[in-house]
């Protein structure tokens, strides 16, 4: 049984086959896949609408800073990783948030969400 | 000075001092050497009592020359001039004085000069200066002359008063010309500074601005005369003052150089990026005296190389969500596959790319450690059961060399995960490297206490990567070597860049 069975998992990633490839996989895991959301308004609305136990956060959306959907992620208390090409950066340090480097396996990104599952979330800033 | 003095049988000792007070007082005032020659040669024919007399000197070349007379024919200056009992710098020479020059065994043409001219009798005196002879003031006299001791004396007392107010004017003419050298080369050095086109400052001890240069009071909008009131501490940046402030302060309590970078709001309230260069500077006797700087406004290269730097991020950023796009096509197109070796041996080999990708960015894309690169590859994959030792100098790799080299040591590490040394607990490899002569590297993996290995019937990729794919980026060549104990491959690259 996957540690992320039947959880409800936000994906935000501007790339059409990153997403589909991580729905893929997230769907294999037998968690449930909310997006995928590839603007941060779309996010946004999916937050307000649907519950969501946690997230996979691309970091640059488009060339915009996903931070707005970090903070709302944050004060609603729903855990979430970062993901990038851009390397840990002061993002990282702001949101307490594991990073997860592209590209990356499978194994990275589900070792790492549940991790950030386990470690609940940072208190807000 | 009357002629009846001059002349007269009664000049007395009294009339002698007056006349000598008065040439003291004279030359005391003299304004030119000319002036002093003139009162030299009017109390030398008054008190030495003869009509004719001159003052000679020795020039740069060590020449006696008249430099001033009276009652001697231009023919006589012109054949005796140089004629002197002594050279340059004698010491102290006591004064010649000649009765009757014809009773001397002076050359014959010089006696007859001497005729000629009508005079008799001579006296040569020395002027000297810190004891050494400089000249030497002459008196001539138609008749023959006794010199007794009185007139002797009175002879080099005058030549004493008239060296030393010689050796004075000559000093006097030398700082004169010393000054105007330093006012002229000050003011080279001030139009220098205040025109070059960077920002030049002093400060005193307590960091205060004492001297801005033009440009630097163009830029601060500060009038020449206003600079007690500046401040060039309130324009920093508020988010750069205290690193400044601290290092600056820093400099000046311990007396050394330093350089700072920082924003500072320009006359207008503009901010520009300002970088500093300053040093300490010190009087003659060593105490500290403030601080001299440079400023140079590197806004503008500021701002290029952050662009440069944005576009860098912005690339490896592509790069890299490139590689995650195929990543992404290789693991859907493999979805029902996924657990086939071939495409875990895949991402693996995307992954590696994308490390030394990633390490390649860190470094600007200039030059990368083997050490660093060793250690993220050989990190990048899980752990085996044997264990590797890493070993080598500082060595910097090219971007296409680390590249190679990055996908080479992962072709290694997977091997000997699955087949070599790392696939048991007994196992060991040994990575080393070390700069070999024309400039080349050499690597060396070495694996021991694996299971027994025997040639790859196949050729795979990664044995492809390494001995052909290699050779071509590296410029060099690679051997693998399955020997029974253990598999050895080697490297050799042709590197520009070593540490």
């Amino acid at each position: 049984m996957s540690r992320l069975a039947n959880c409800r998992i936000l994906v935000v990633e501007d790339e059409f086959l990153i997403a589909a490839a991580l729905c893929d996989m997230l769907e294999d895991a037998a968690a449930v896949v909310v997006g995928p959301a590839t603007t941060i308004a779309a996010a946004m609305q999916i937050l307000q609408e649907q519950p969501v136990d946690a997230a996979i956060l691309d970091m640059n959306l488009n060339g915009q800073w996903s931070d707005p959907i970090a903070v709302d992620l944050q004060s609603r208390r729903i855990p979430f990783v970062f993901t990038t090409g851009y390397g840990a950066n002061e993002r990282t340090e702001r949101f307490g948030a594991r990073v997860v480097p592209k590209p990356y396996g499978w194994e990275e990104v589900e070792e790492q969400l549940a991790q950030a599952m386990l470690d609940g979330v940072a208190p807000s800033p | 000075m009357s002629d009846n003095r001059q002349h007269g049988k009664s000049f007395s000792t009294s009339d002698t001092l007056q006349a000598l007070y008065e040439f003291t007082d004279a030359v005391y005032h003299a304004r030119s050497v000319e002036e002093i020659y003139t009162s030299a040669l009017d109390v030398i024919t008054l008190t030495l009592r003869c009509d004719r007399a001159s003052i000679l000197l020795f020039d740069e070349a060590g020449v006696m020359q008249f430099v001033a007379w009276r009652g001697l024919s231009d023919r006589y200056r012109t054949l005796l001039a140089g004629h002197t009992p002594w050279k340059p710098g004698d010491l102290d020479p006591p004064p010649i004085f000649v009765a009757d020059i014809q009773a001397t065994d002076e050359l014959d043409w010089i006696k007859e000069e001497i005729s000629r001219e009508g005079i008799v009798s001579l006296g040569f005196v020395p002027l000297t200066l810190e004891g050494r002879v400089i000249g030497k003031f002459m008196t001539y006299y138609a008749q023959e002359q006794d010199f007794d001791p009185q007139s002797r004396s009175l002879a080099v007392t005058i030549a004493r008063q008239l060296g030393f107010s010689i050796g004075r004017a000559r000093a006097e003419t030398a700082r004169e010309a010393a000054l105007a050298q330093l006012r002229q080369s000050e003011a080279r050095f001030r139009q220098m500074t205040e025109e070059a086109p960077v920002m030049i400052w002093m400060s005193d001890p307590s960091g205060h601005c004492e001297q801005l240069n033009r440009v630097a009071r163009d830029f601060w909008g500060v009038a020449e005369d206003g600079l007690n009131e500046f401040d060039w501490s309130a324009s920093i940046h508020p988010d750069d003052s205290a690193s400044i402030l601290a290092r600056m302060g820093q400099a000046i309590a311990l007396g050394e150089p330093v350089t700072v970078r920082g924003r500072y709001a320009n006359w207008a309230g503009d901010w520009r990026v300002l970088e500093t260069e300053a040093r300490p500077r010190y009087a003659c006797d060593g105490s500290f005296l403030g601080m001299i700087g440079v400023n140079v406004d590197i806004t503008e290269q500021e701002s290029i190389a952050r662009q440069r730097e944005l576009m860098l991020a912005e690339l490896n950023h592509r790069v890299k969500n490139t590689l995650a796009v195929v990543q992404a096509i290789a693991q859907q197109t493999f979805r029902a596959d996924r657990d086939l070796p071939a495409v875990s041996t895949f991402l693996g080999r995307l992954k590696v790319l994308a490390k030394a990708h990633d390490i390649l960015s860190g470094v600007r894309w200039e030059s990368t450690s083997m050490q660093e690169l060793a250690r993220e590859v050989l990190a990048g994959a899980p752990s085996g059961r044997g264990s590797i030792s890493v070993d080598g100098p500082a060595f910097l790799l090219a971007p296409k060399q680390a590249l190679a080299v990055a996908l080479a040591l992962h072709e290694l590490q997977t091997n000997a995960l699955k087949y070599g040394a790392l696939s048991v607990d007994t196992g060991t490899v040994s990575l080393a490297w070390k700069p070999v002569p024309a400039g080349r590297l050499e690597i060396l993996w070495q694996e021991r206490g694996g299971p027994a290995v025997a040639p790859p019937l196949r050729r795979g990729f990664g044995t492809l990567m390494l001995e052909q794919g290699l050779v071509s980026e590296l410029n060099g060549s690679a051997t693998l070597d399955f020997r029974p104990e253990g598999l050895v491959c080697r490297i050799e690259a042709t590197c520009e860049g070593t540490i």
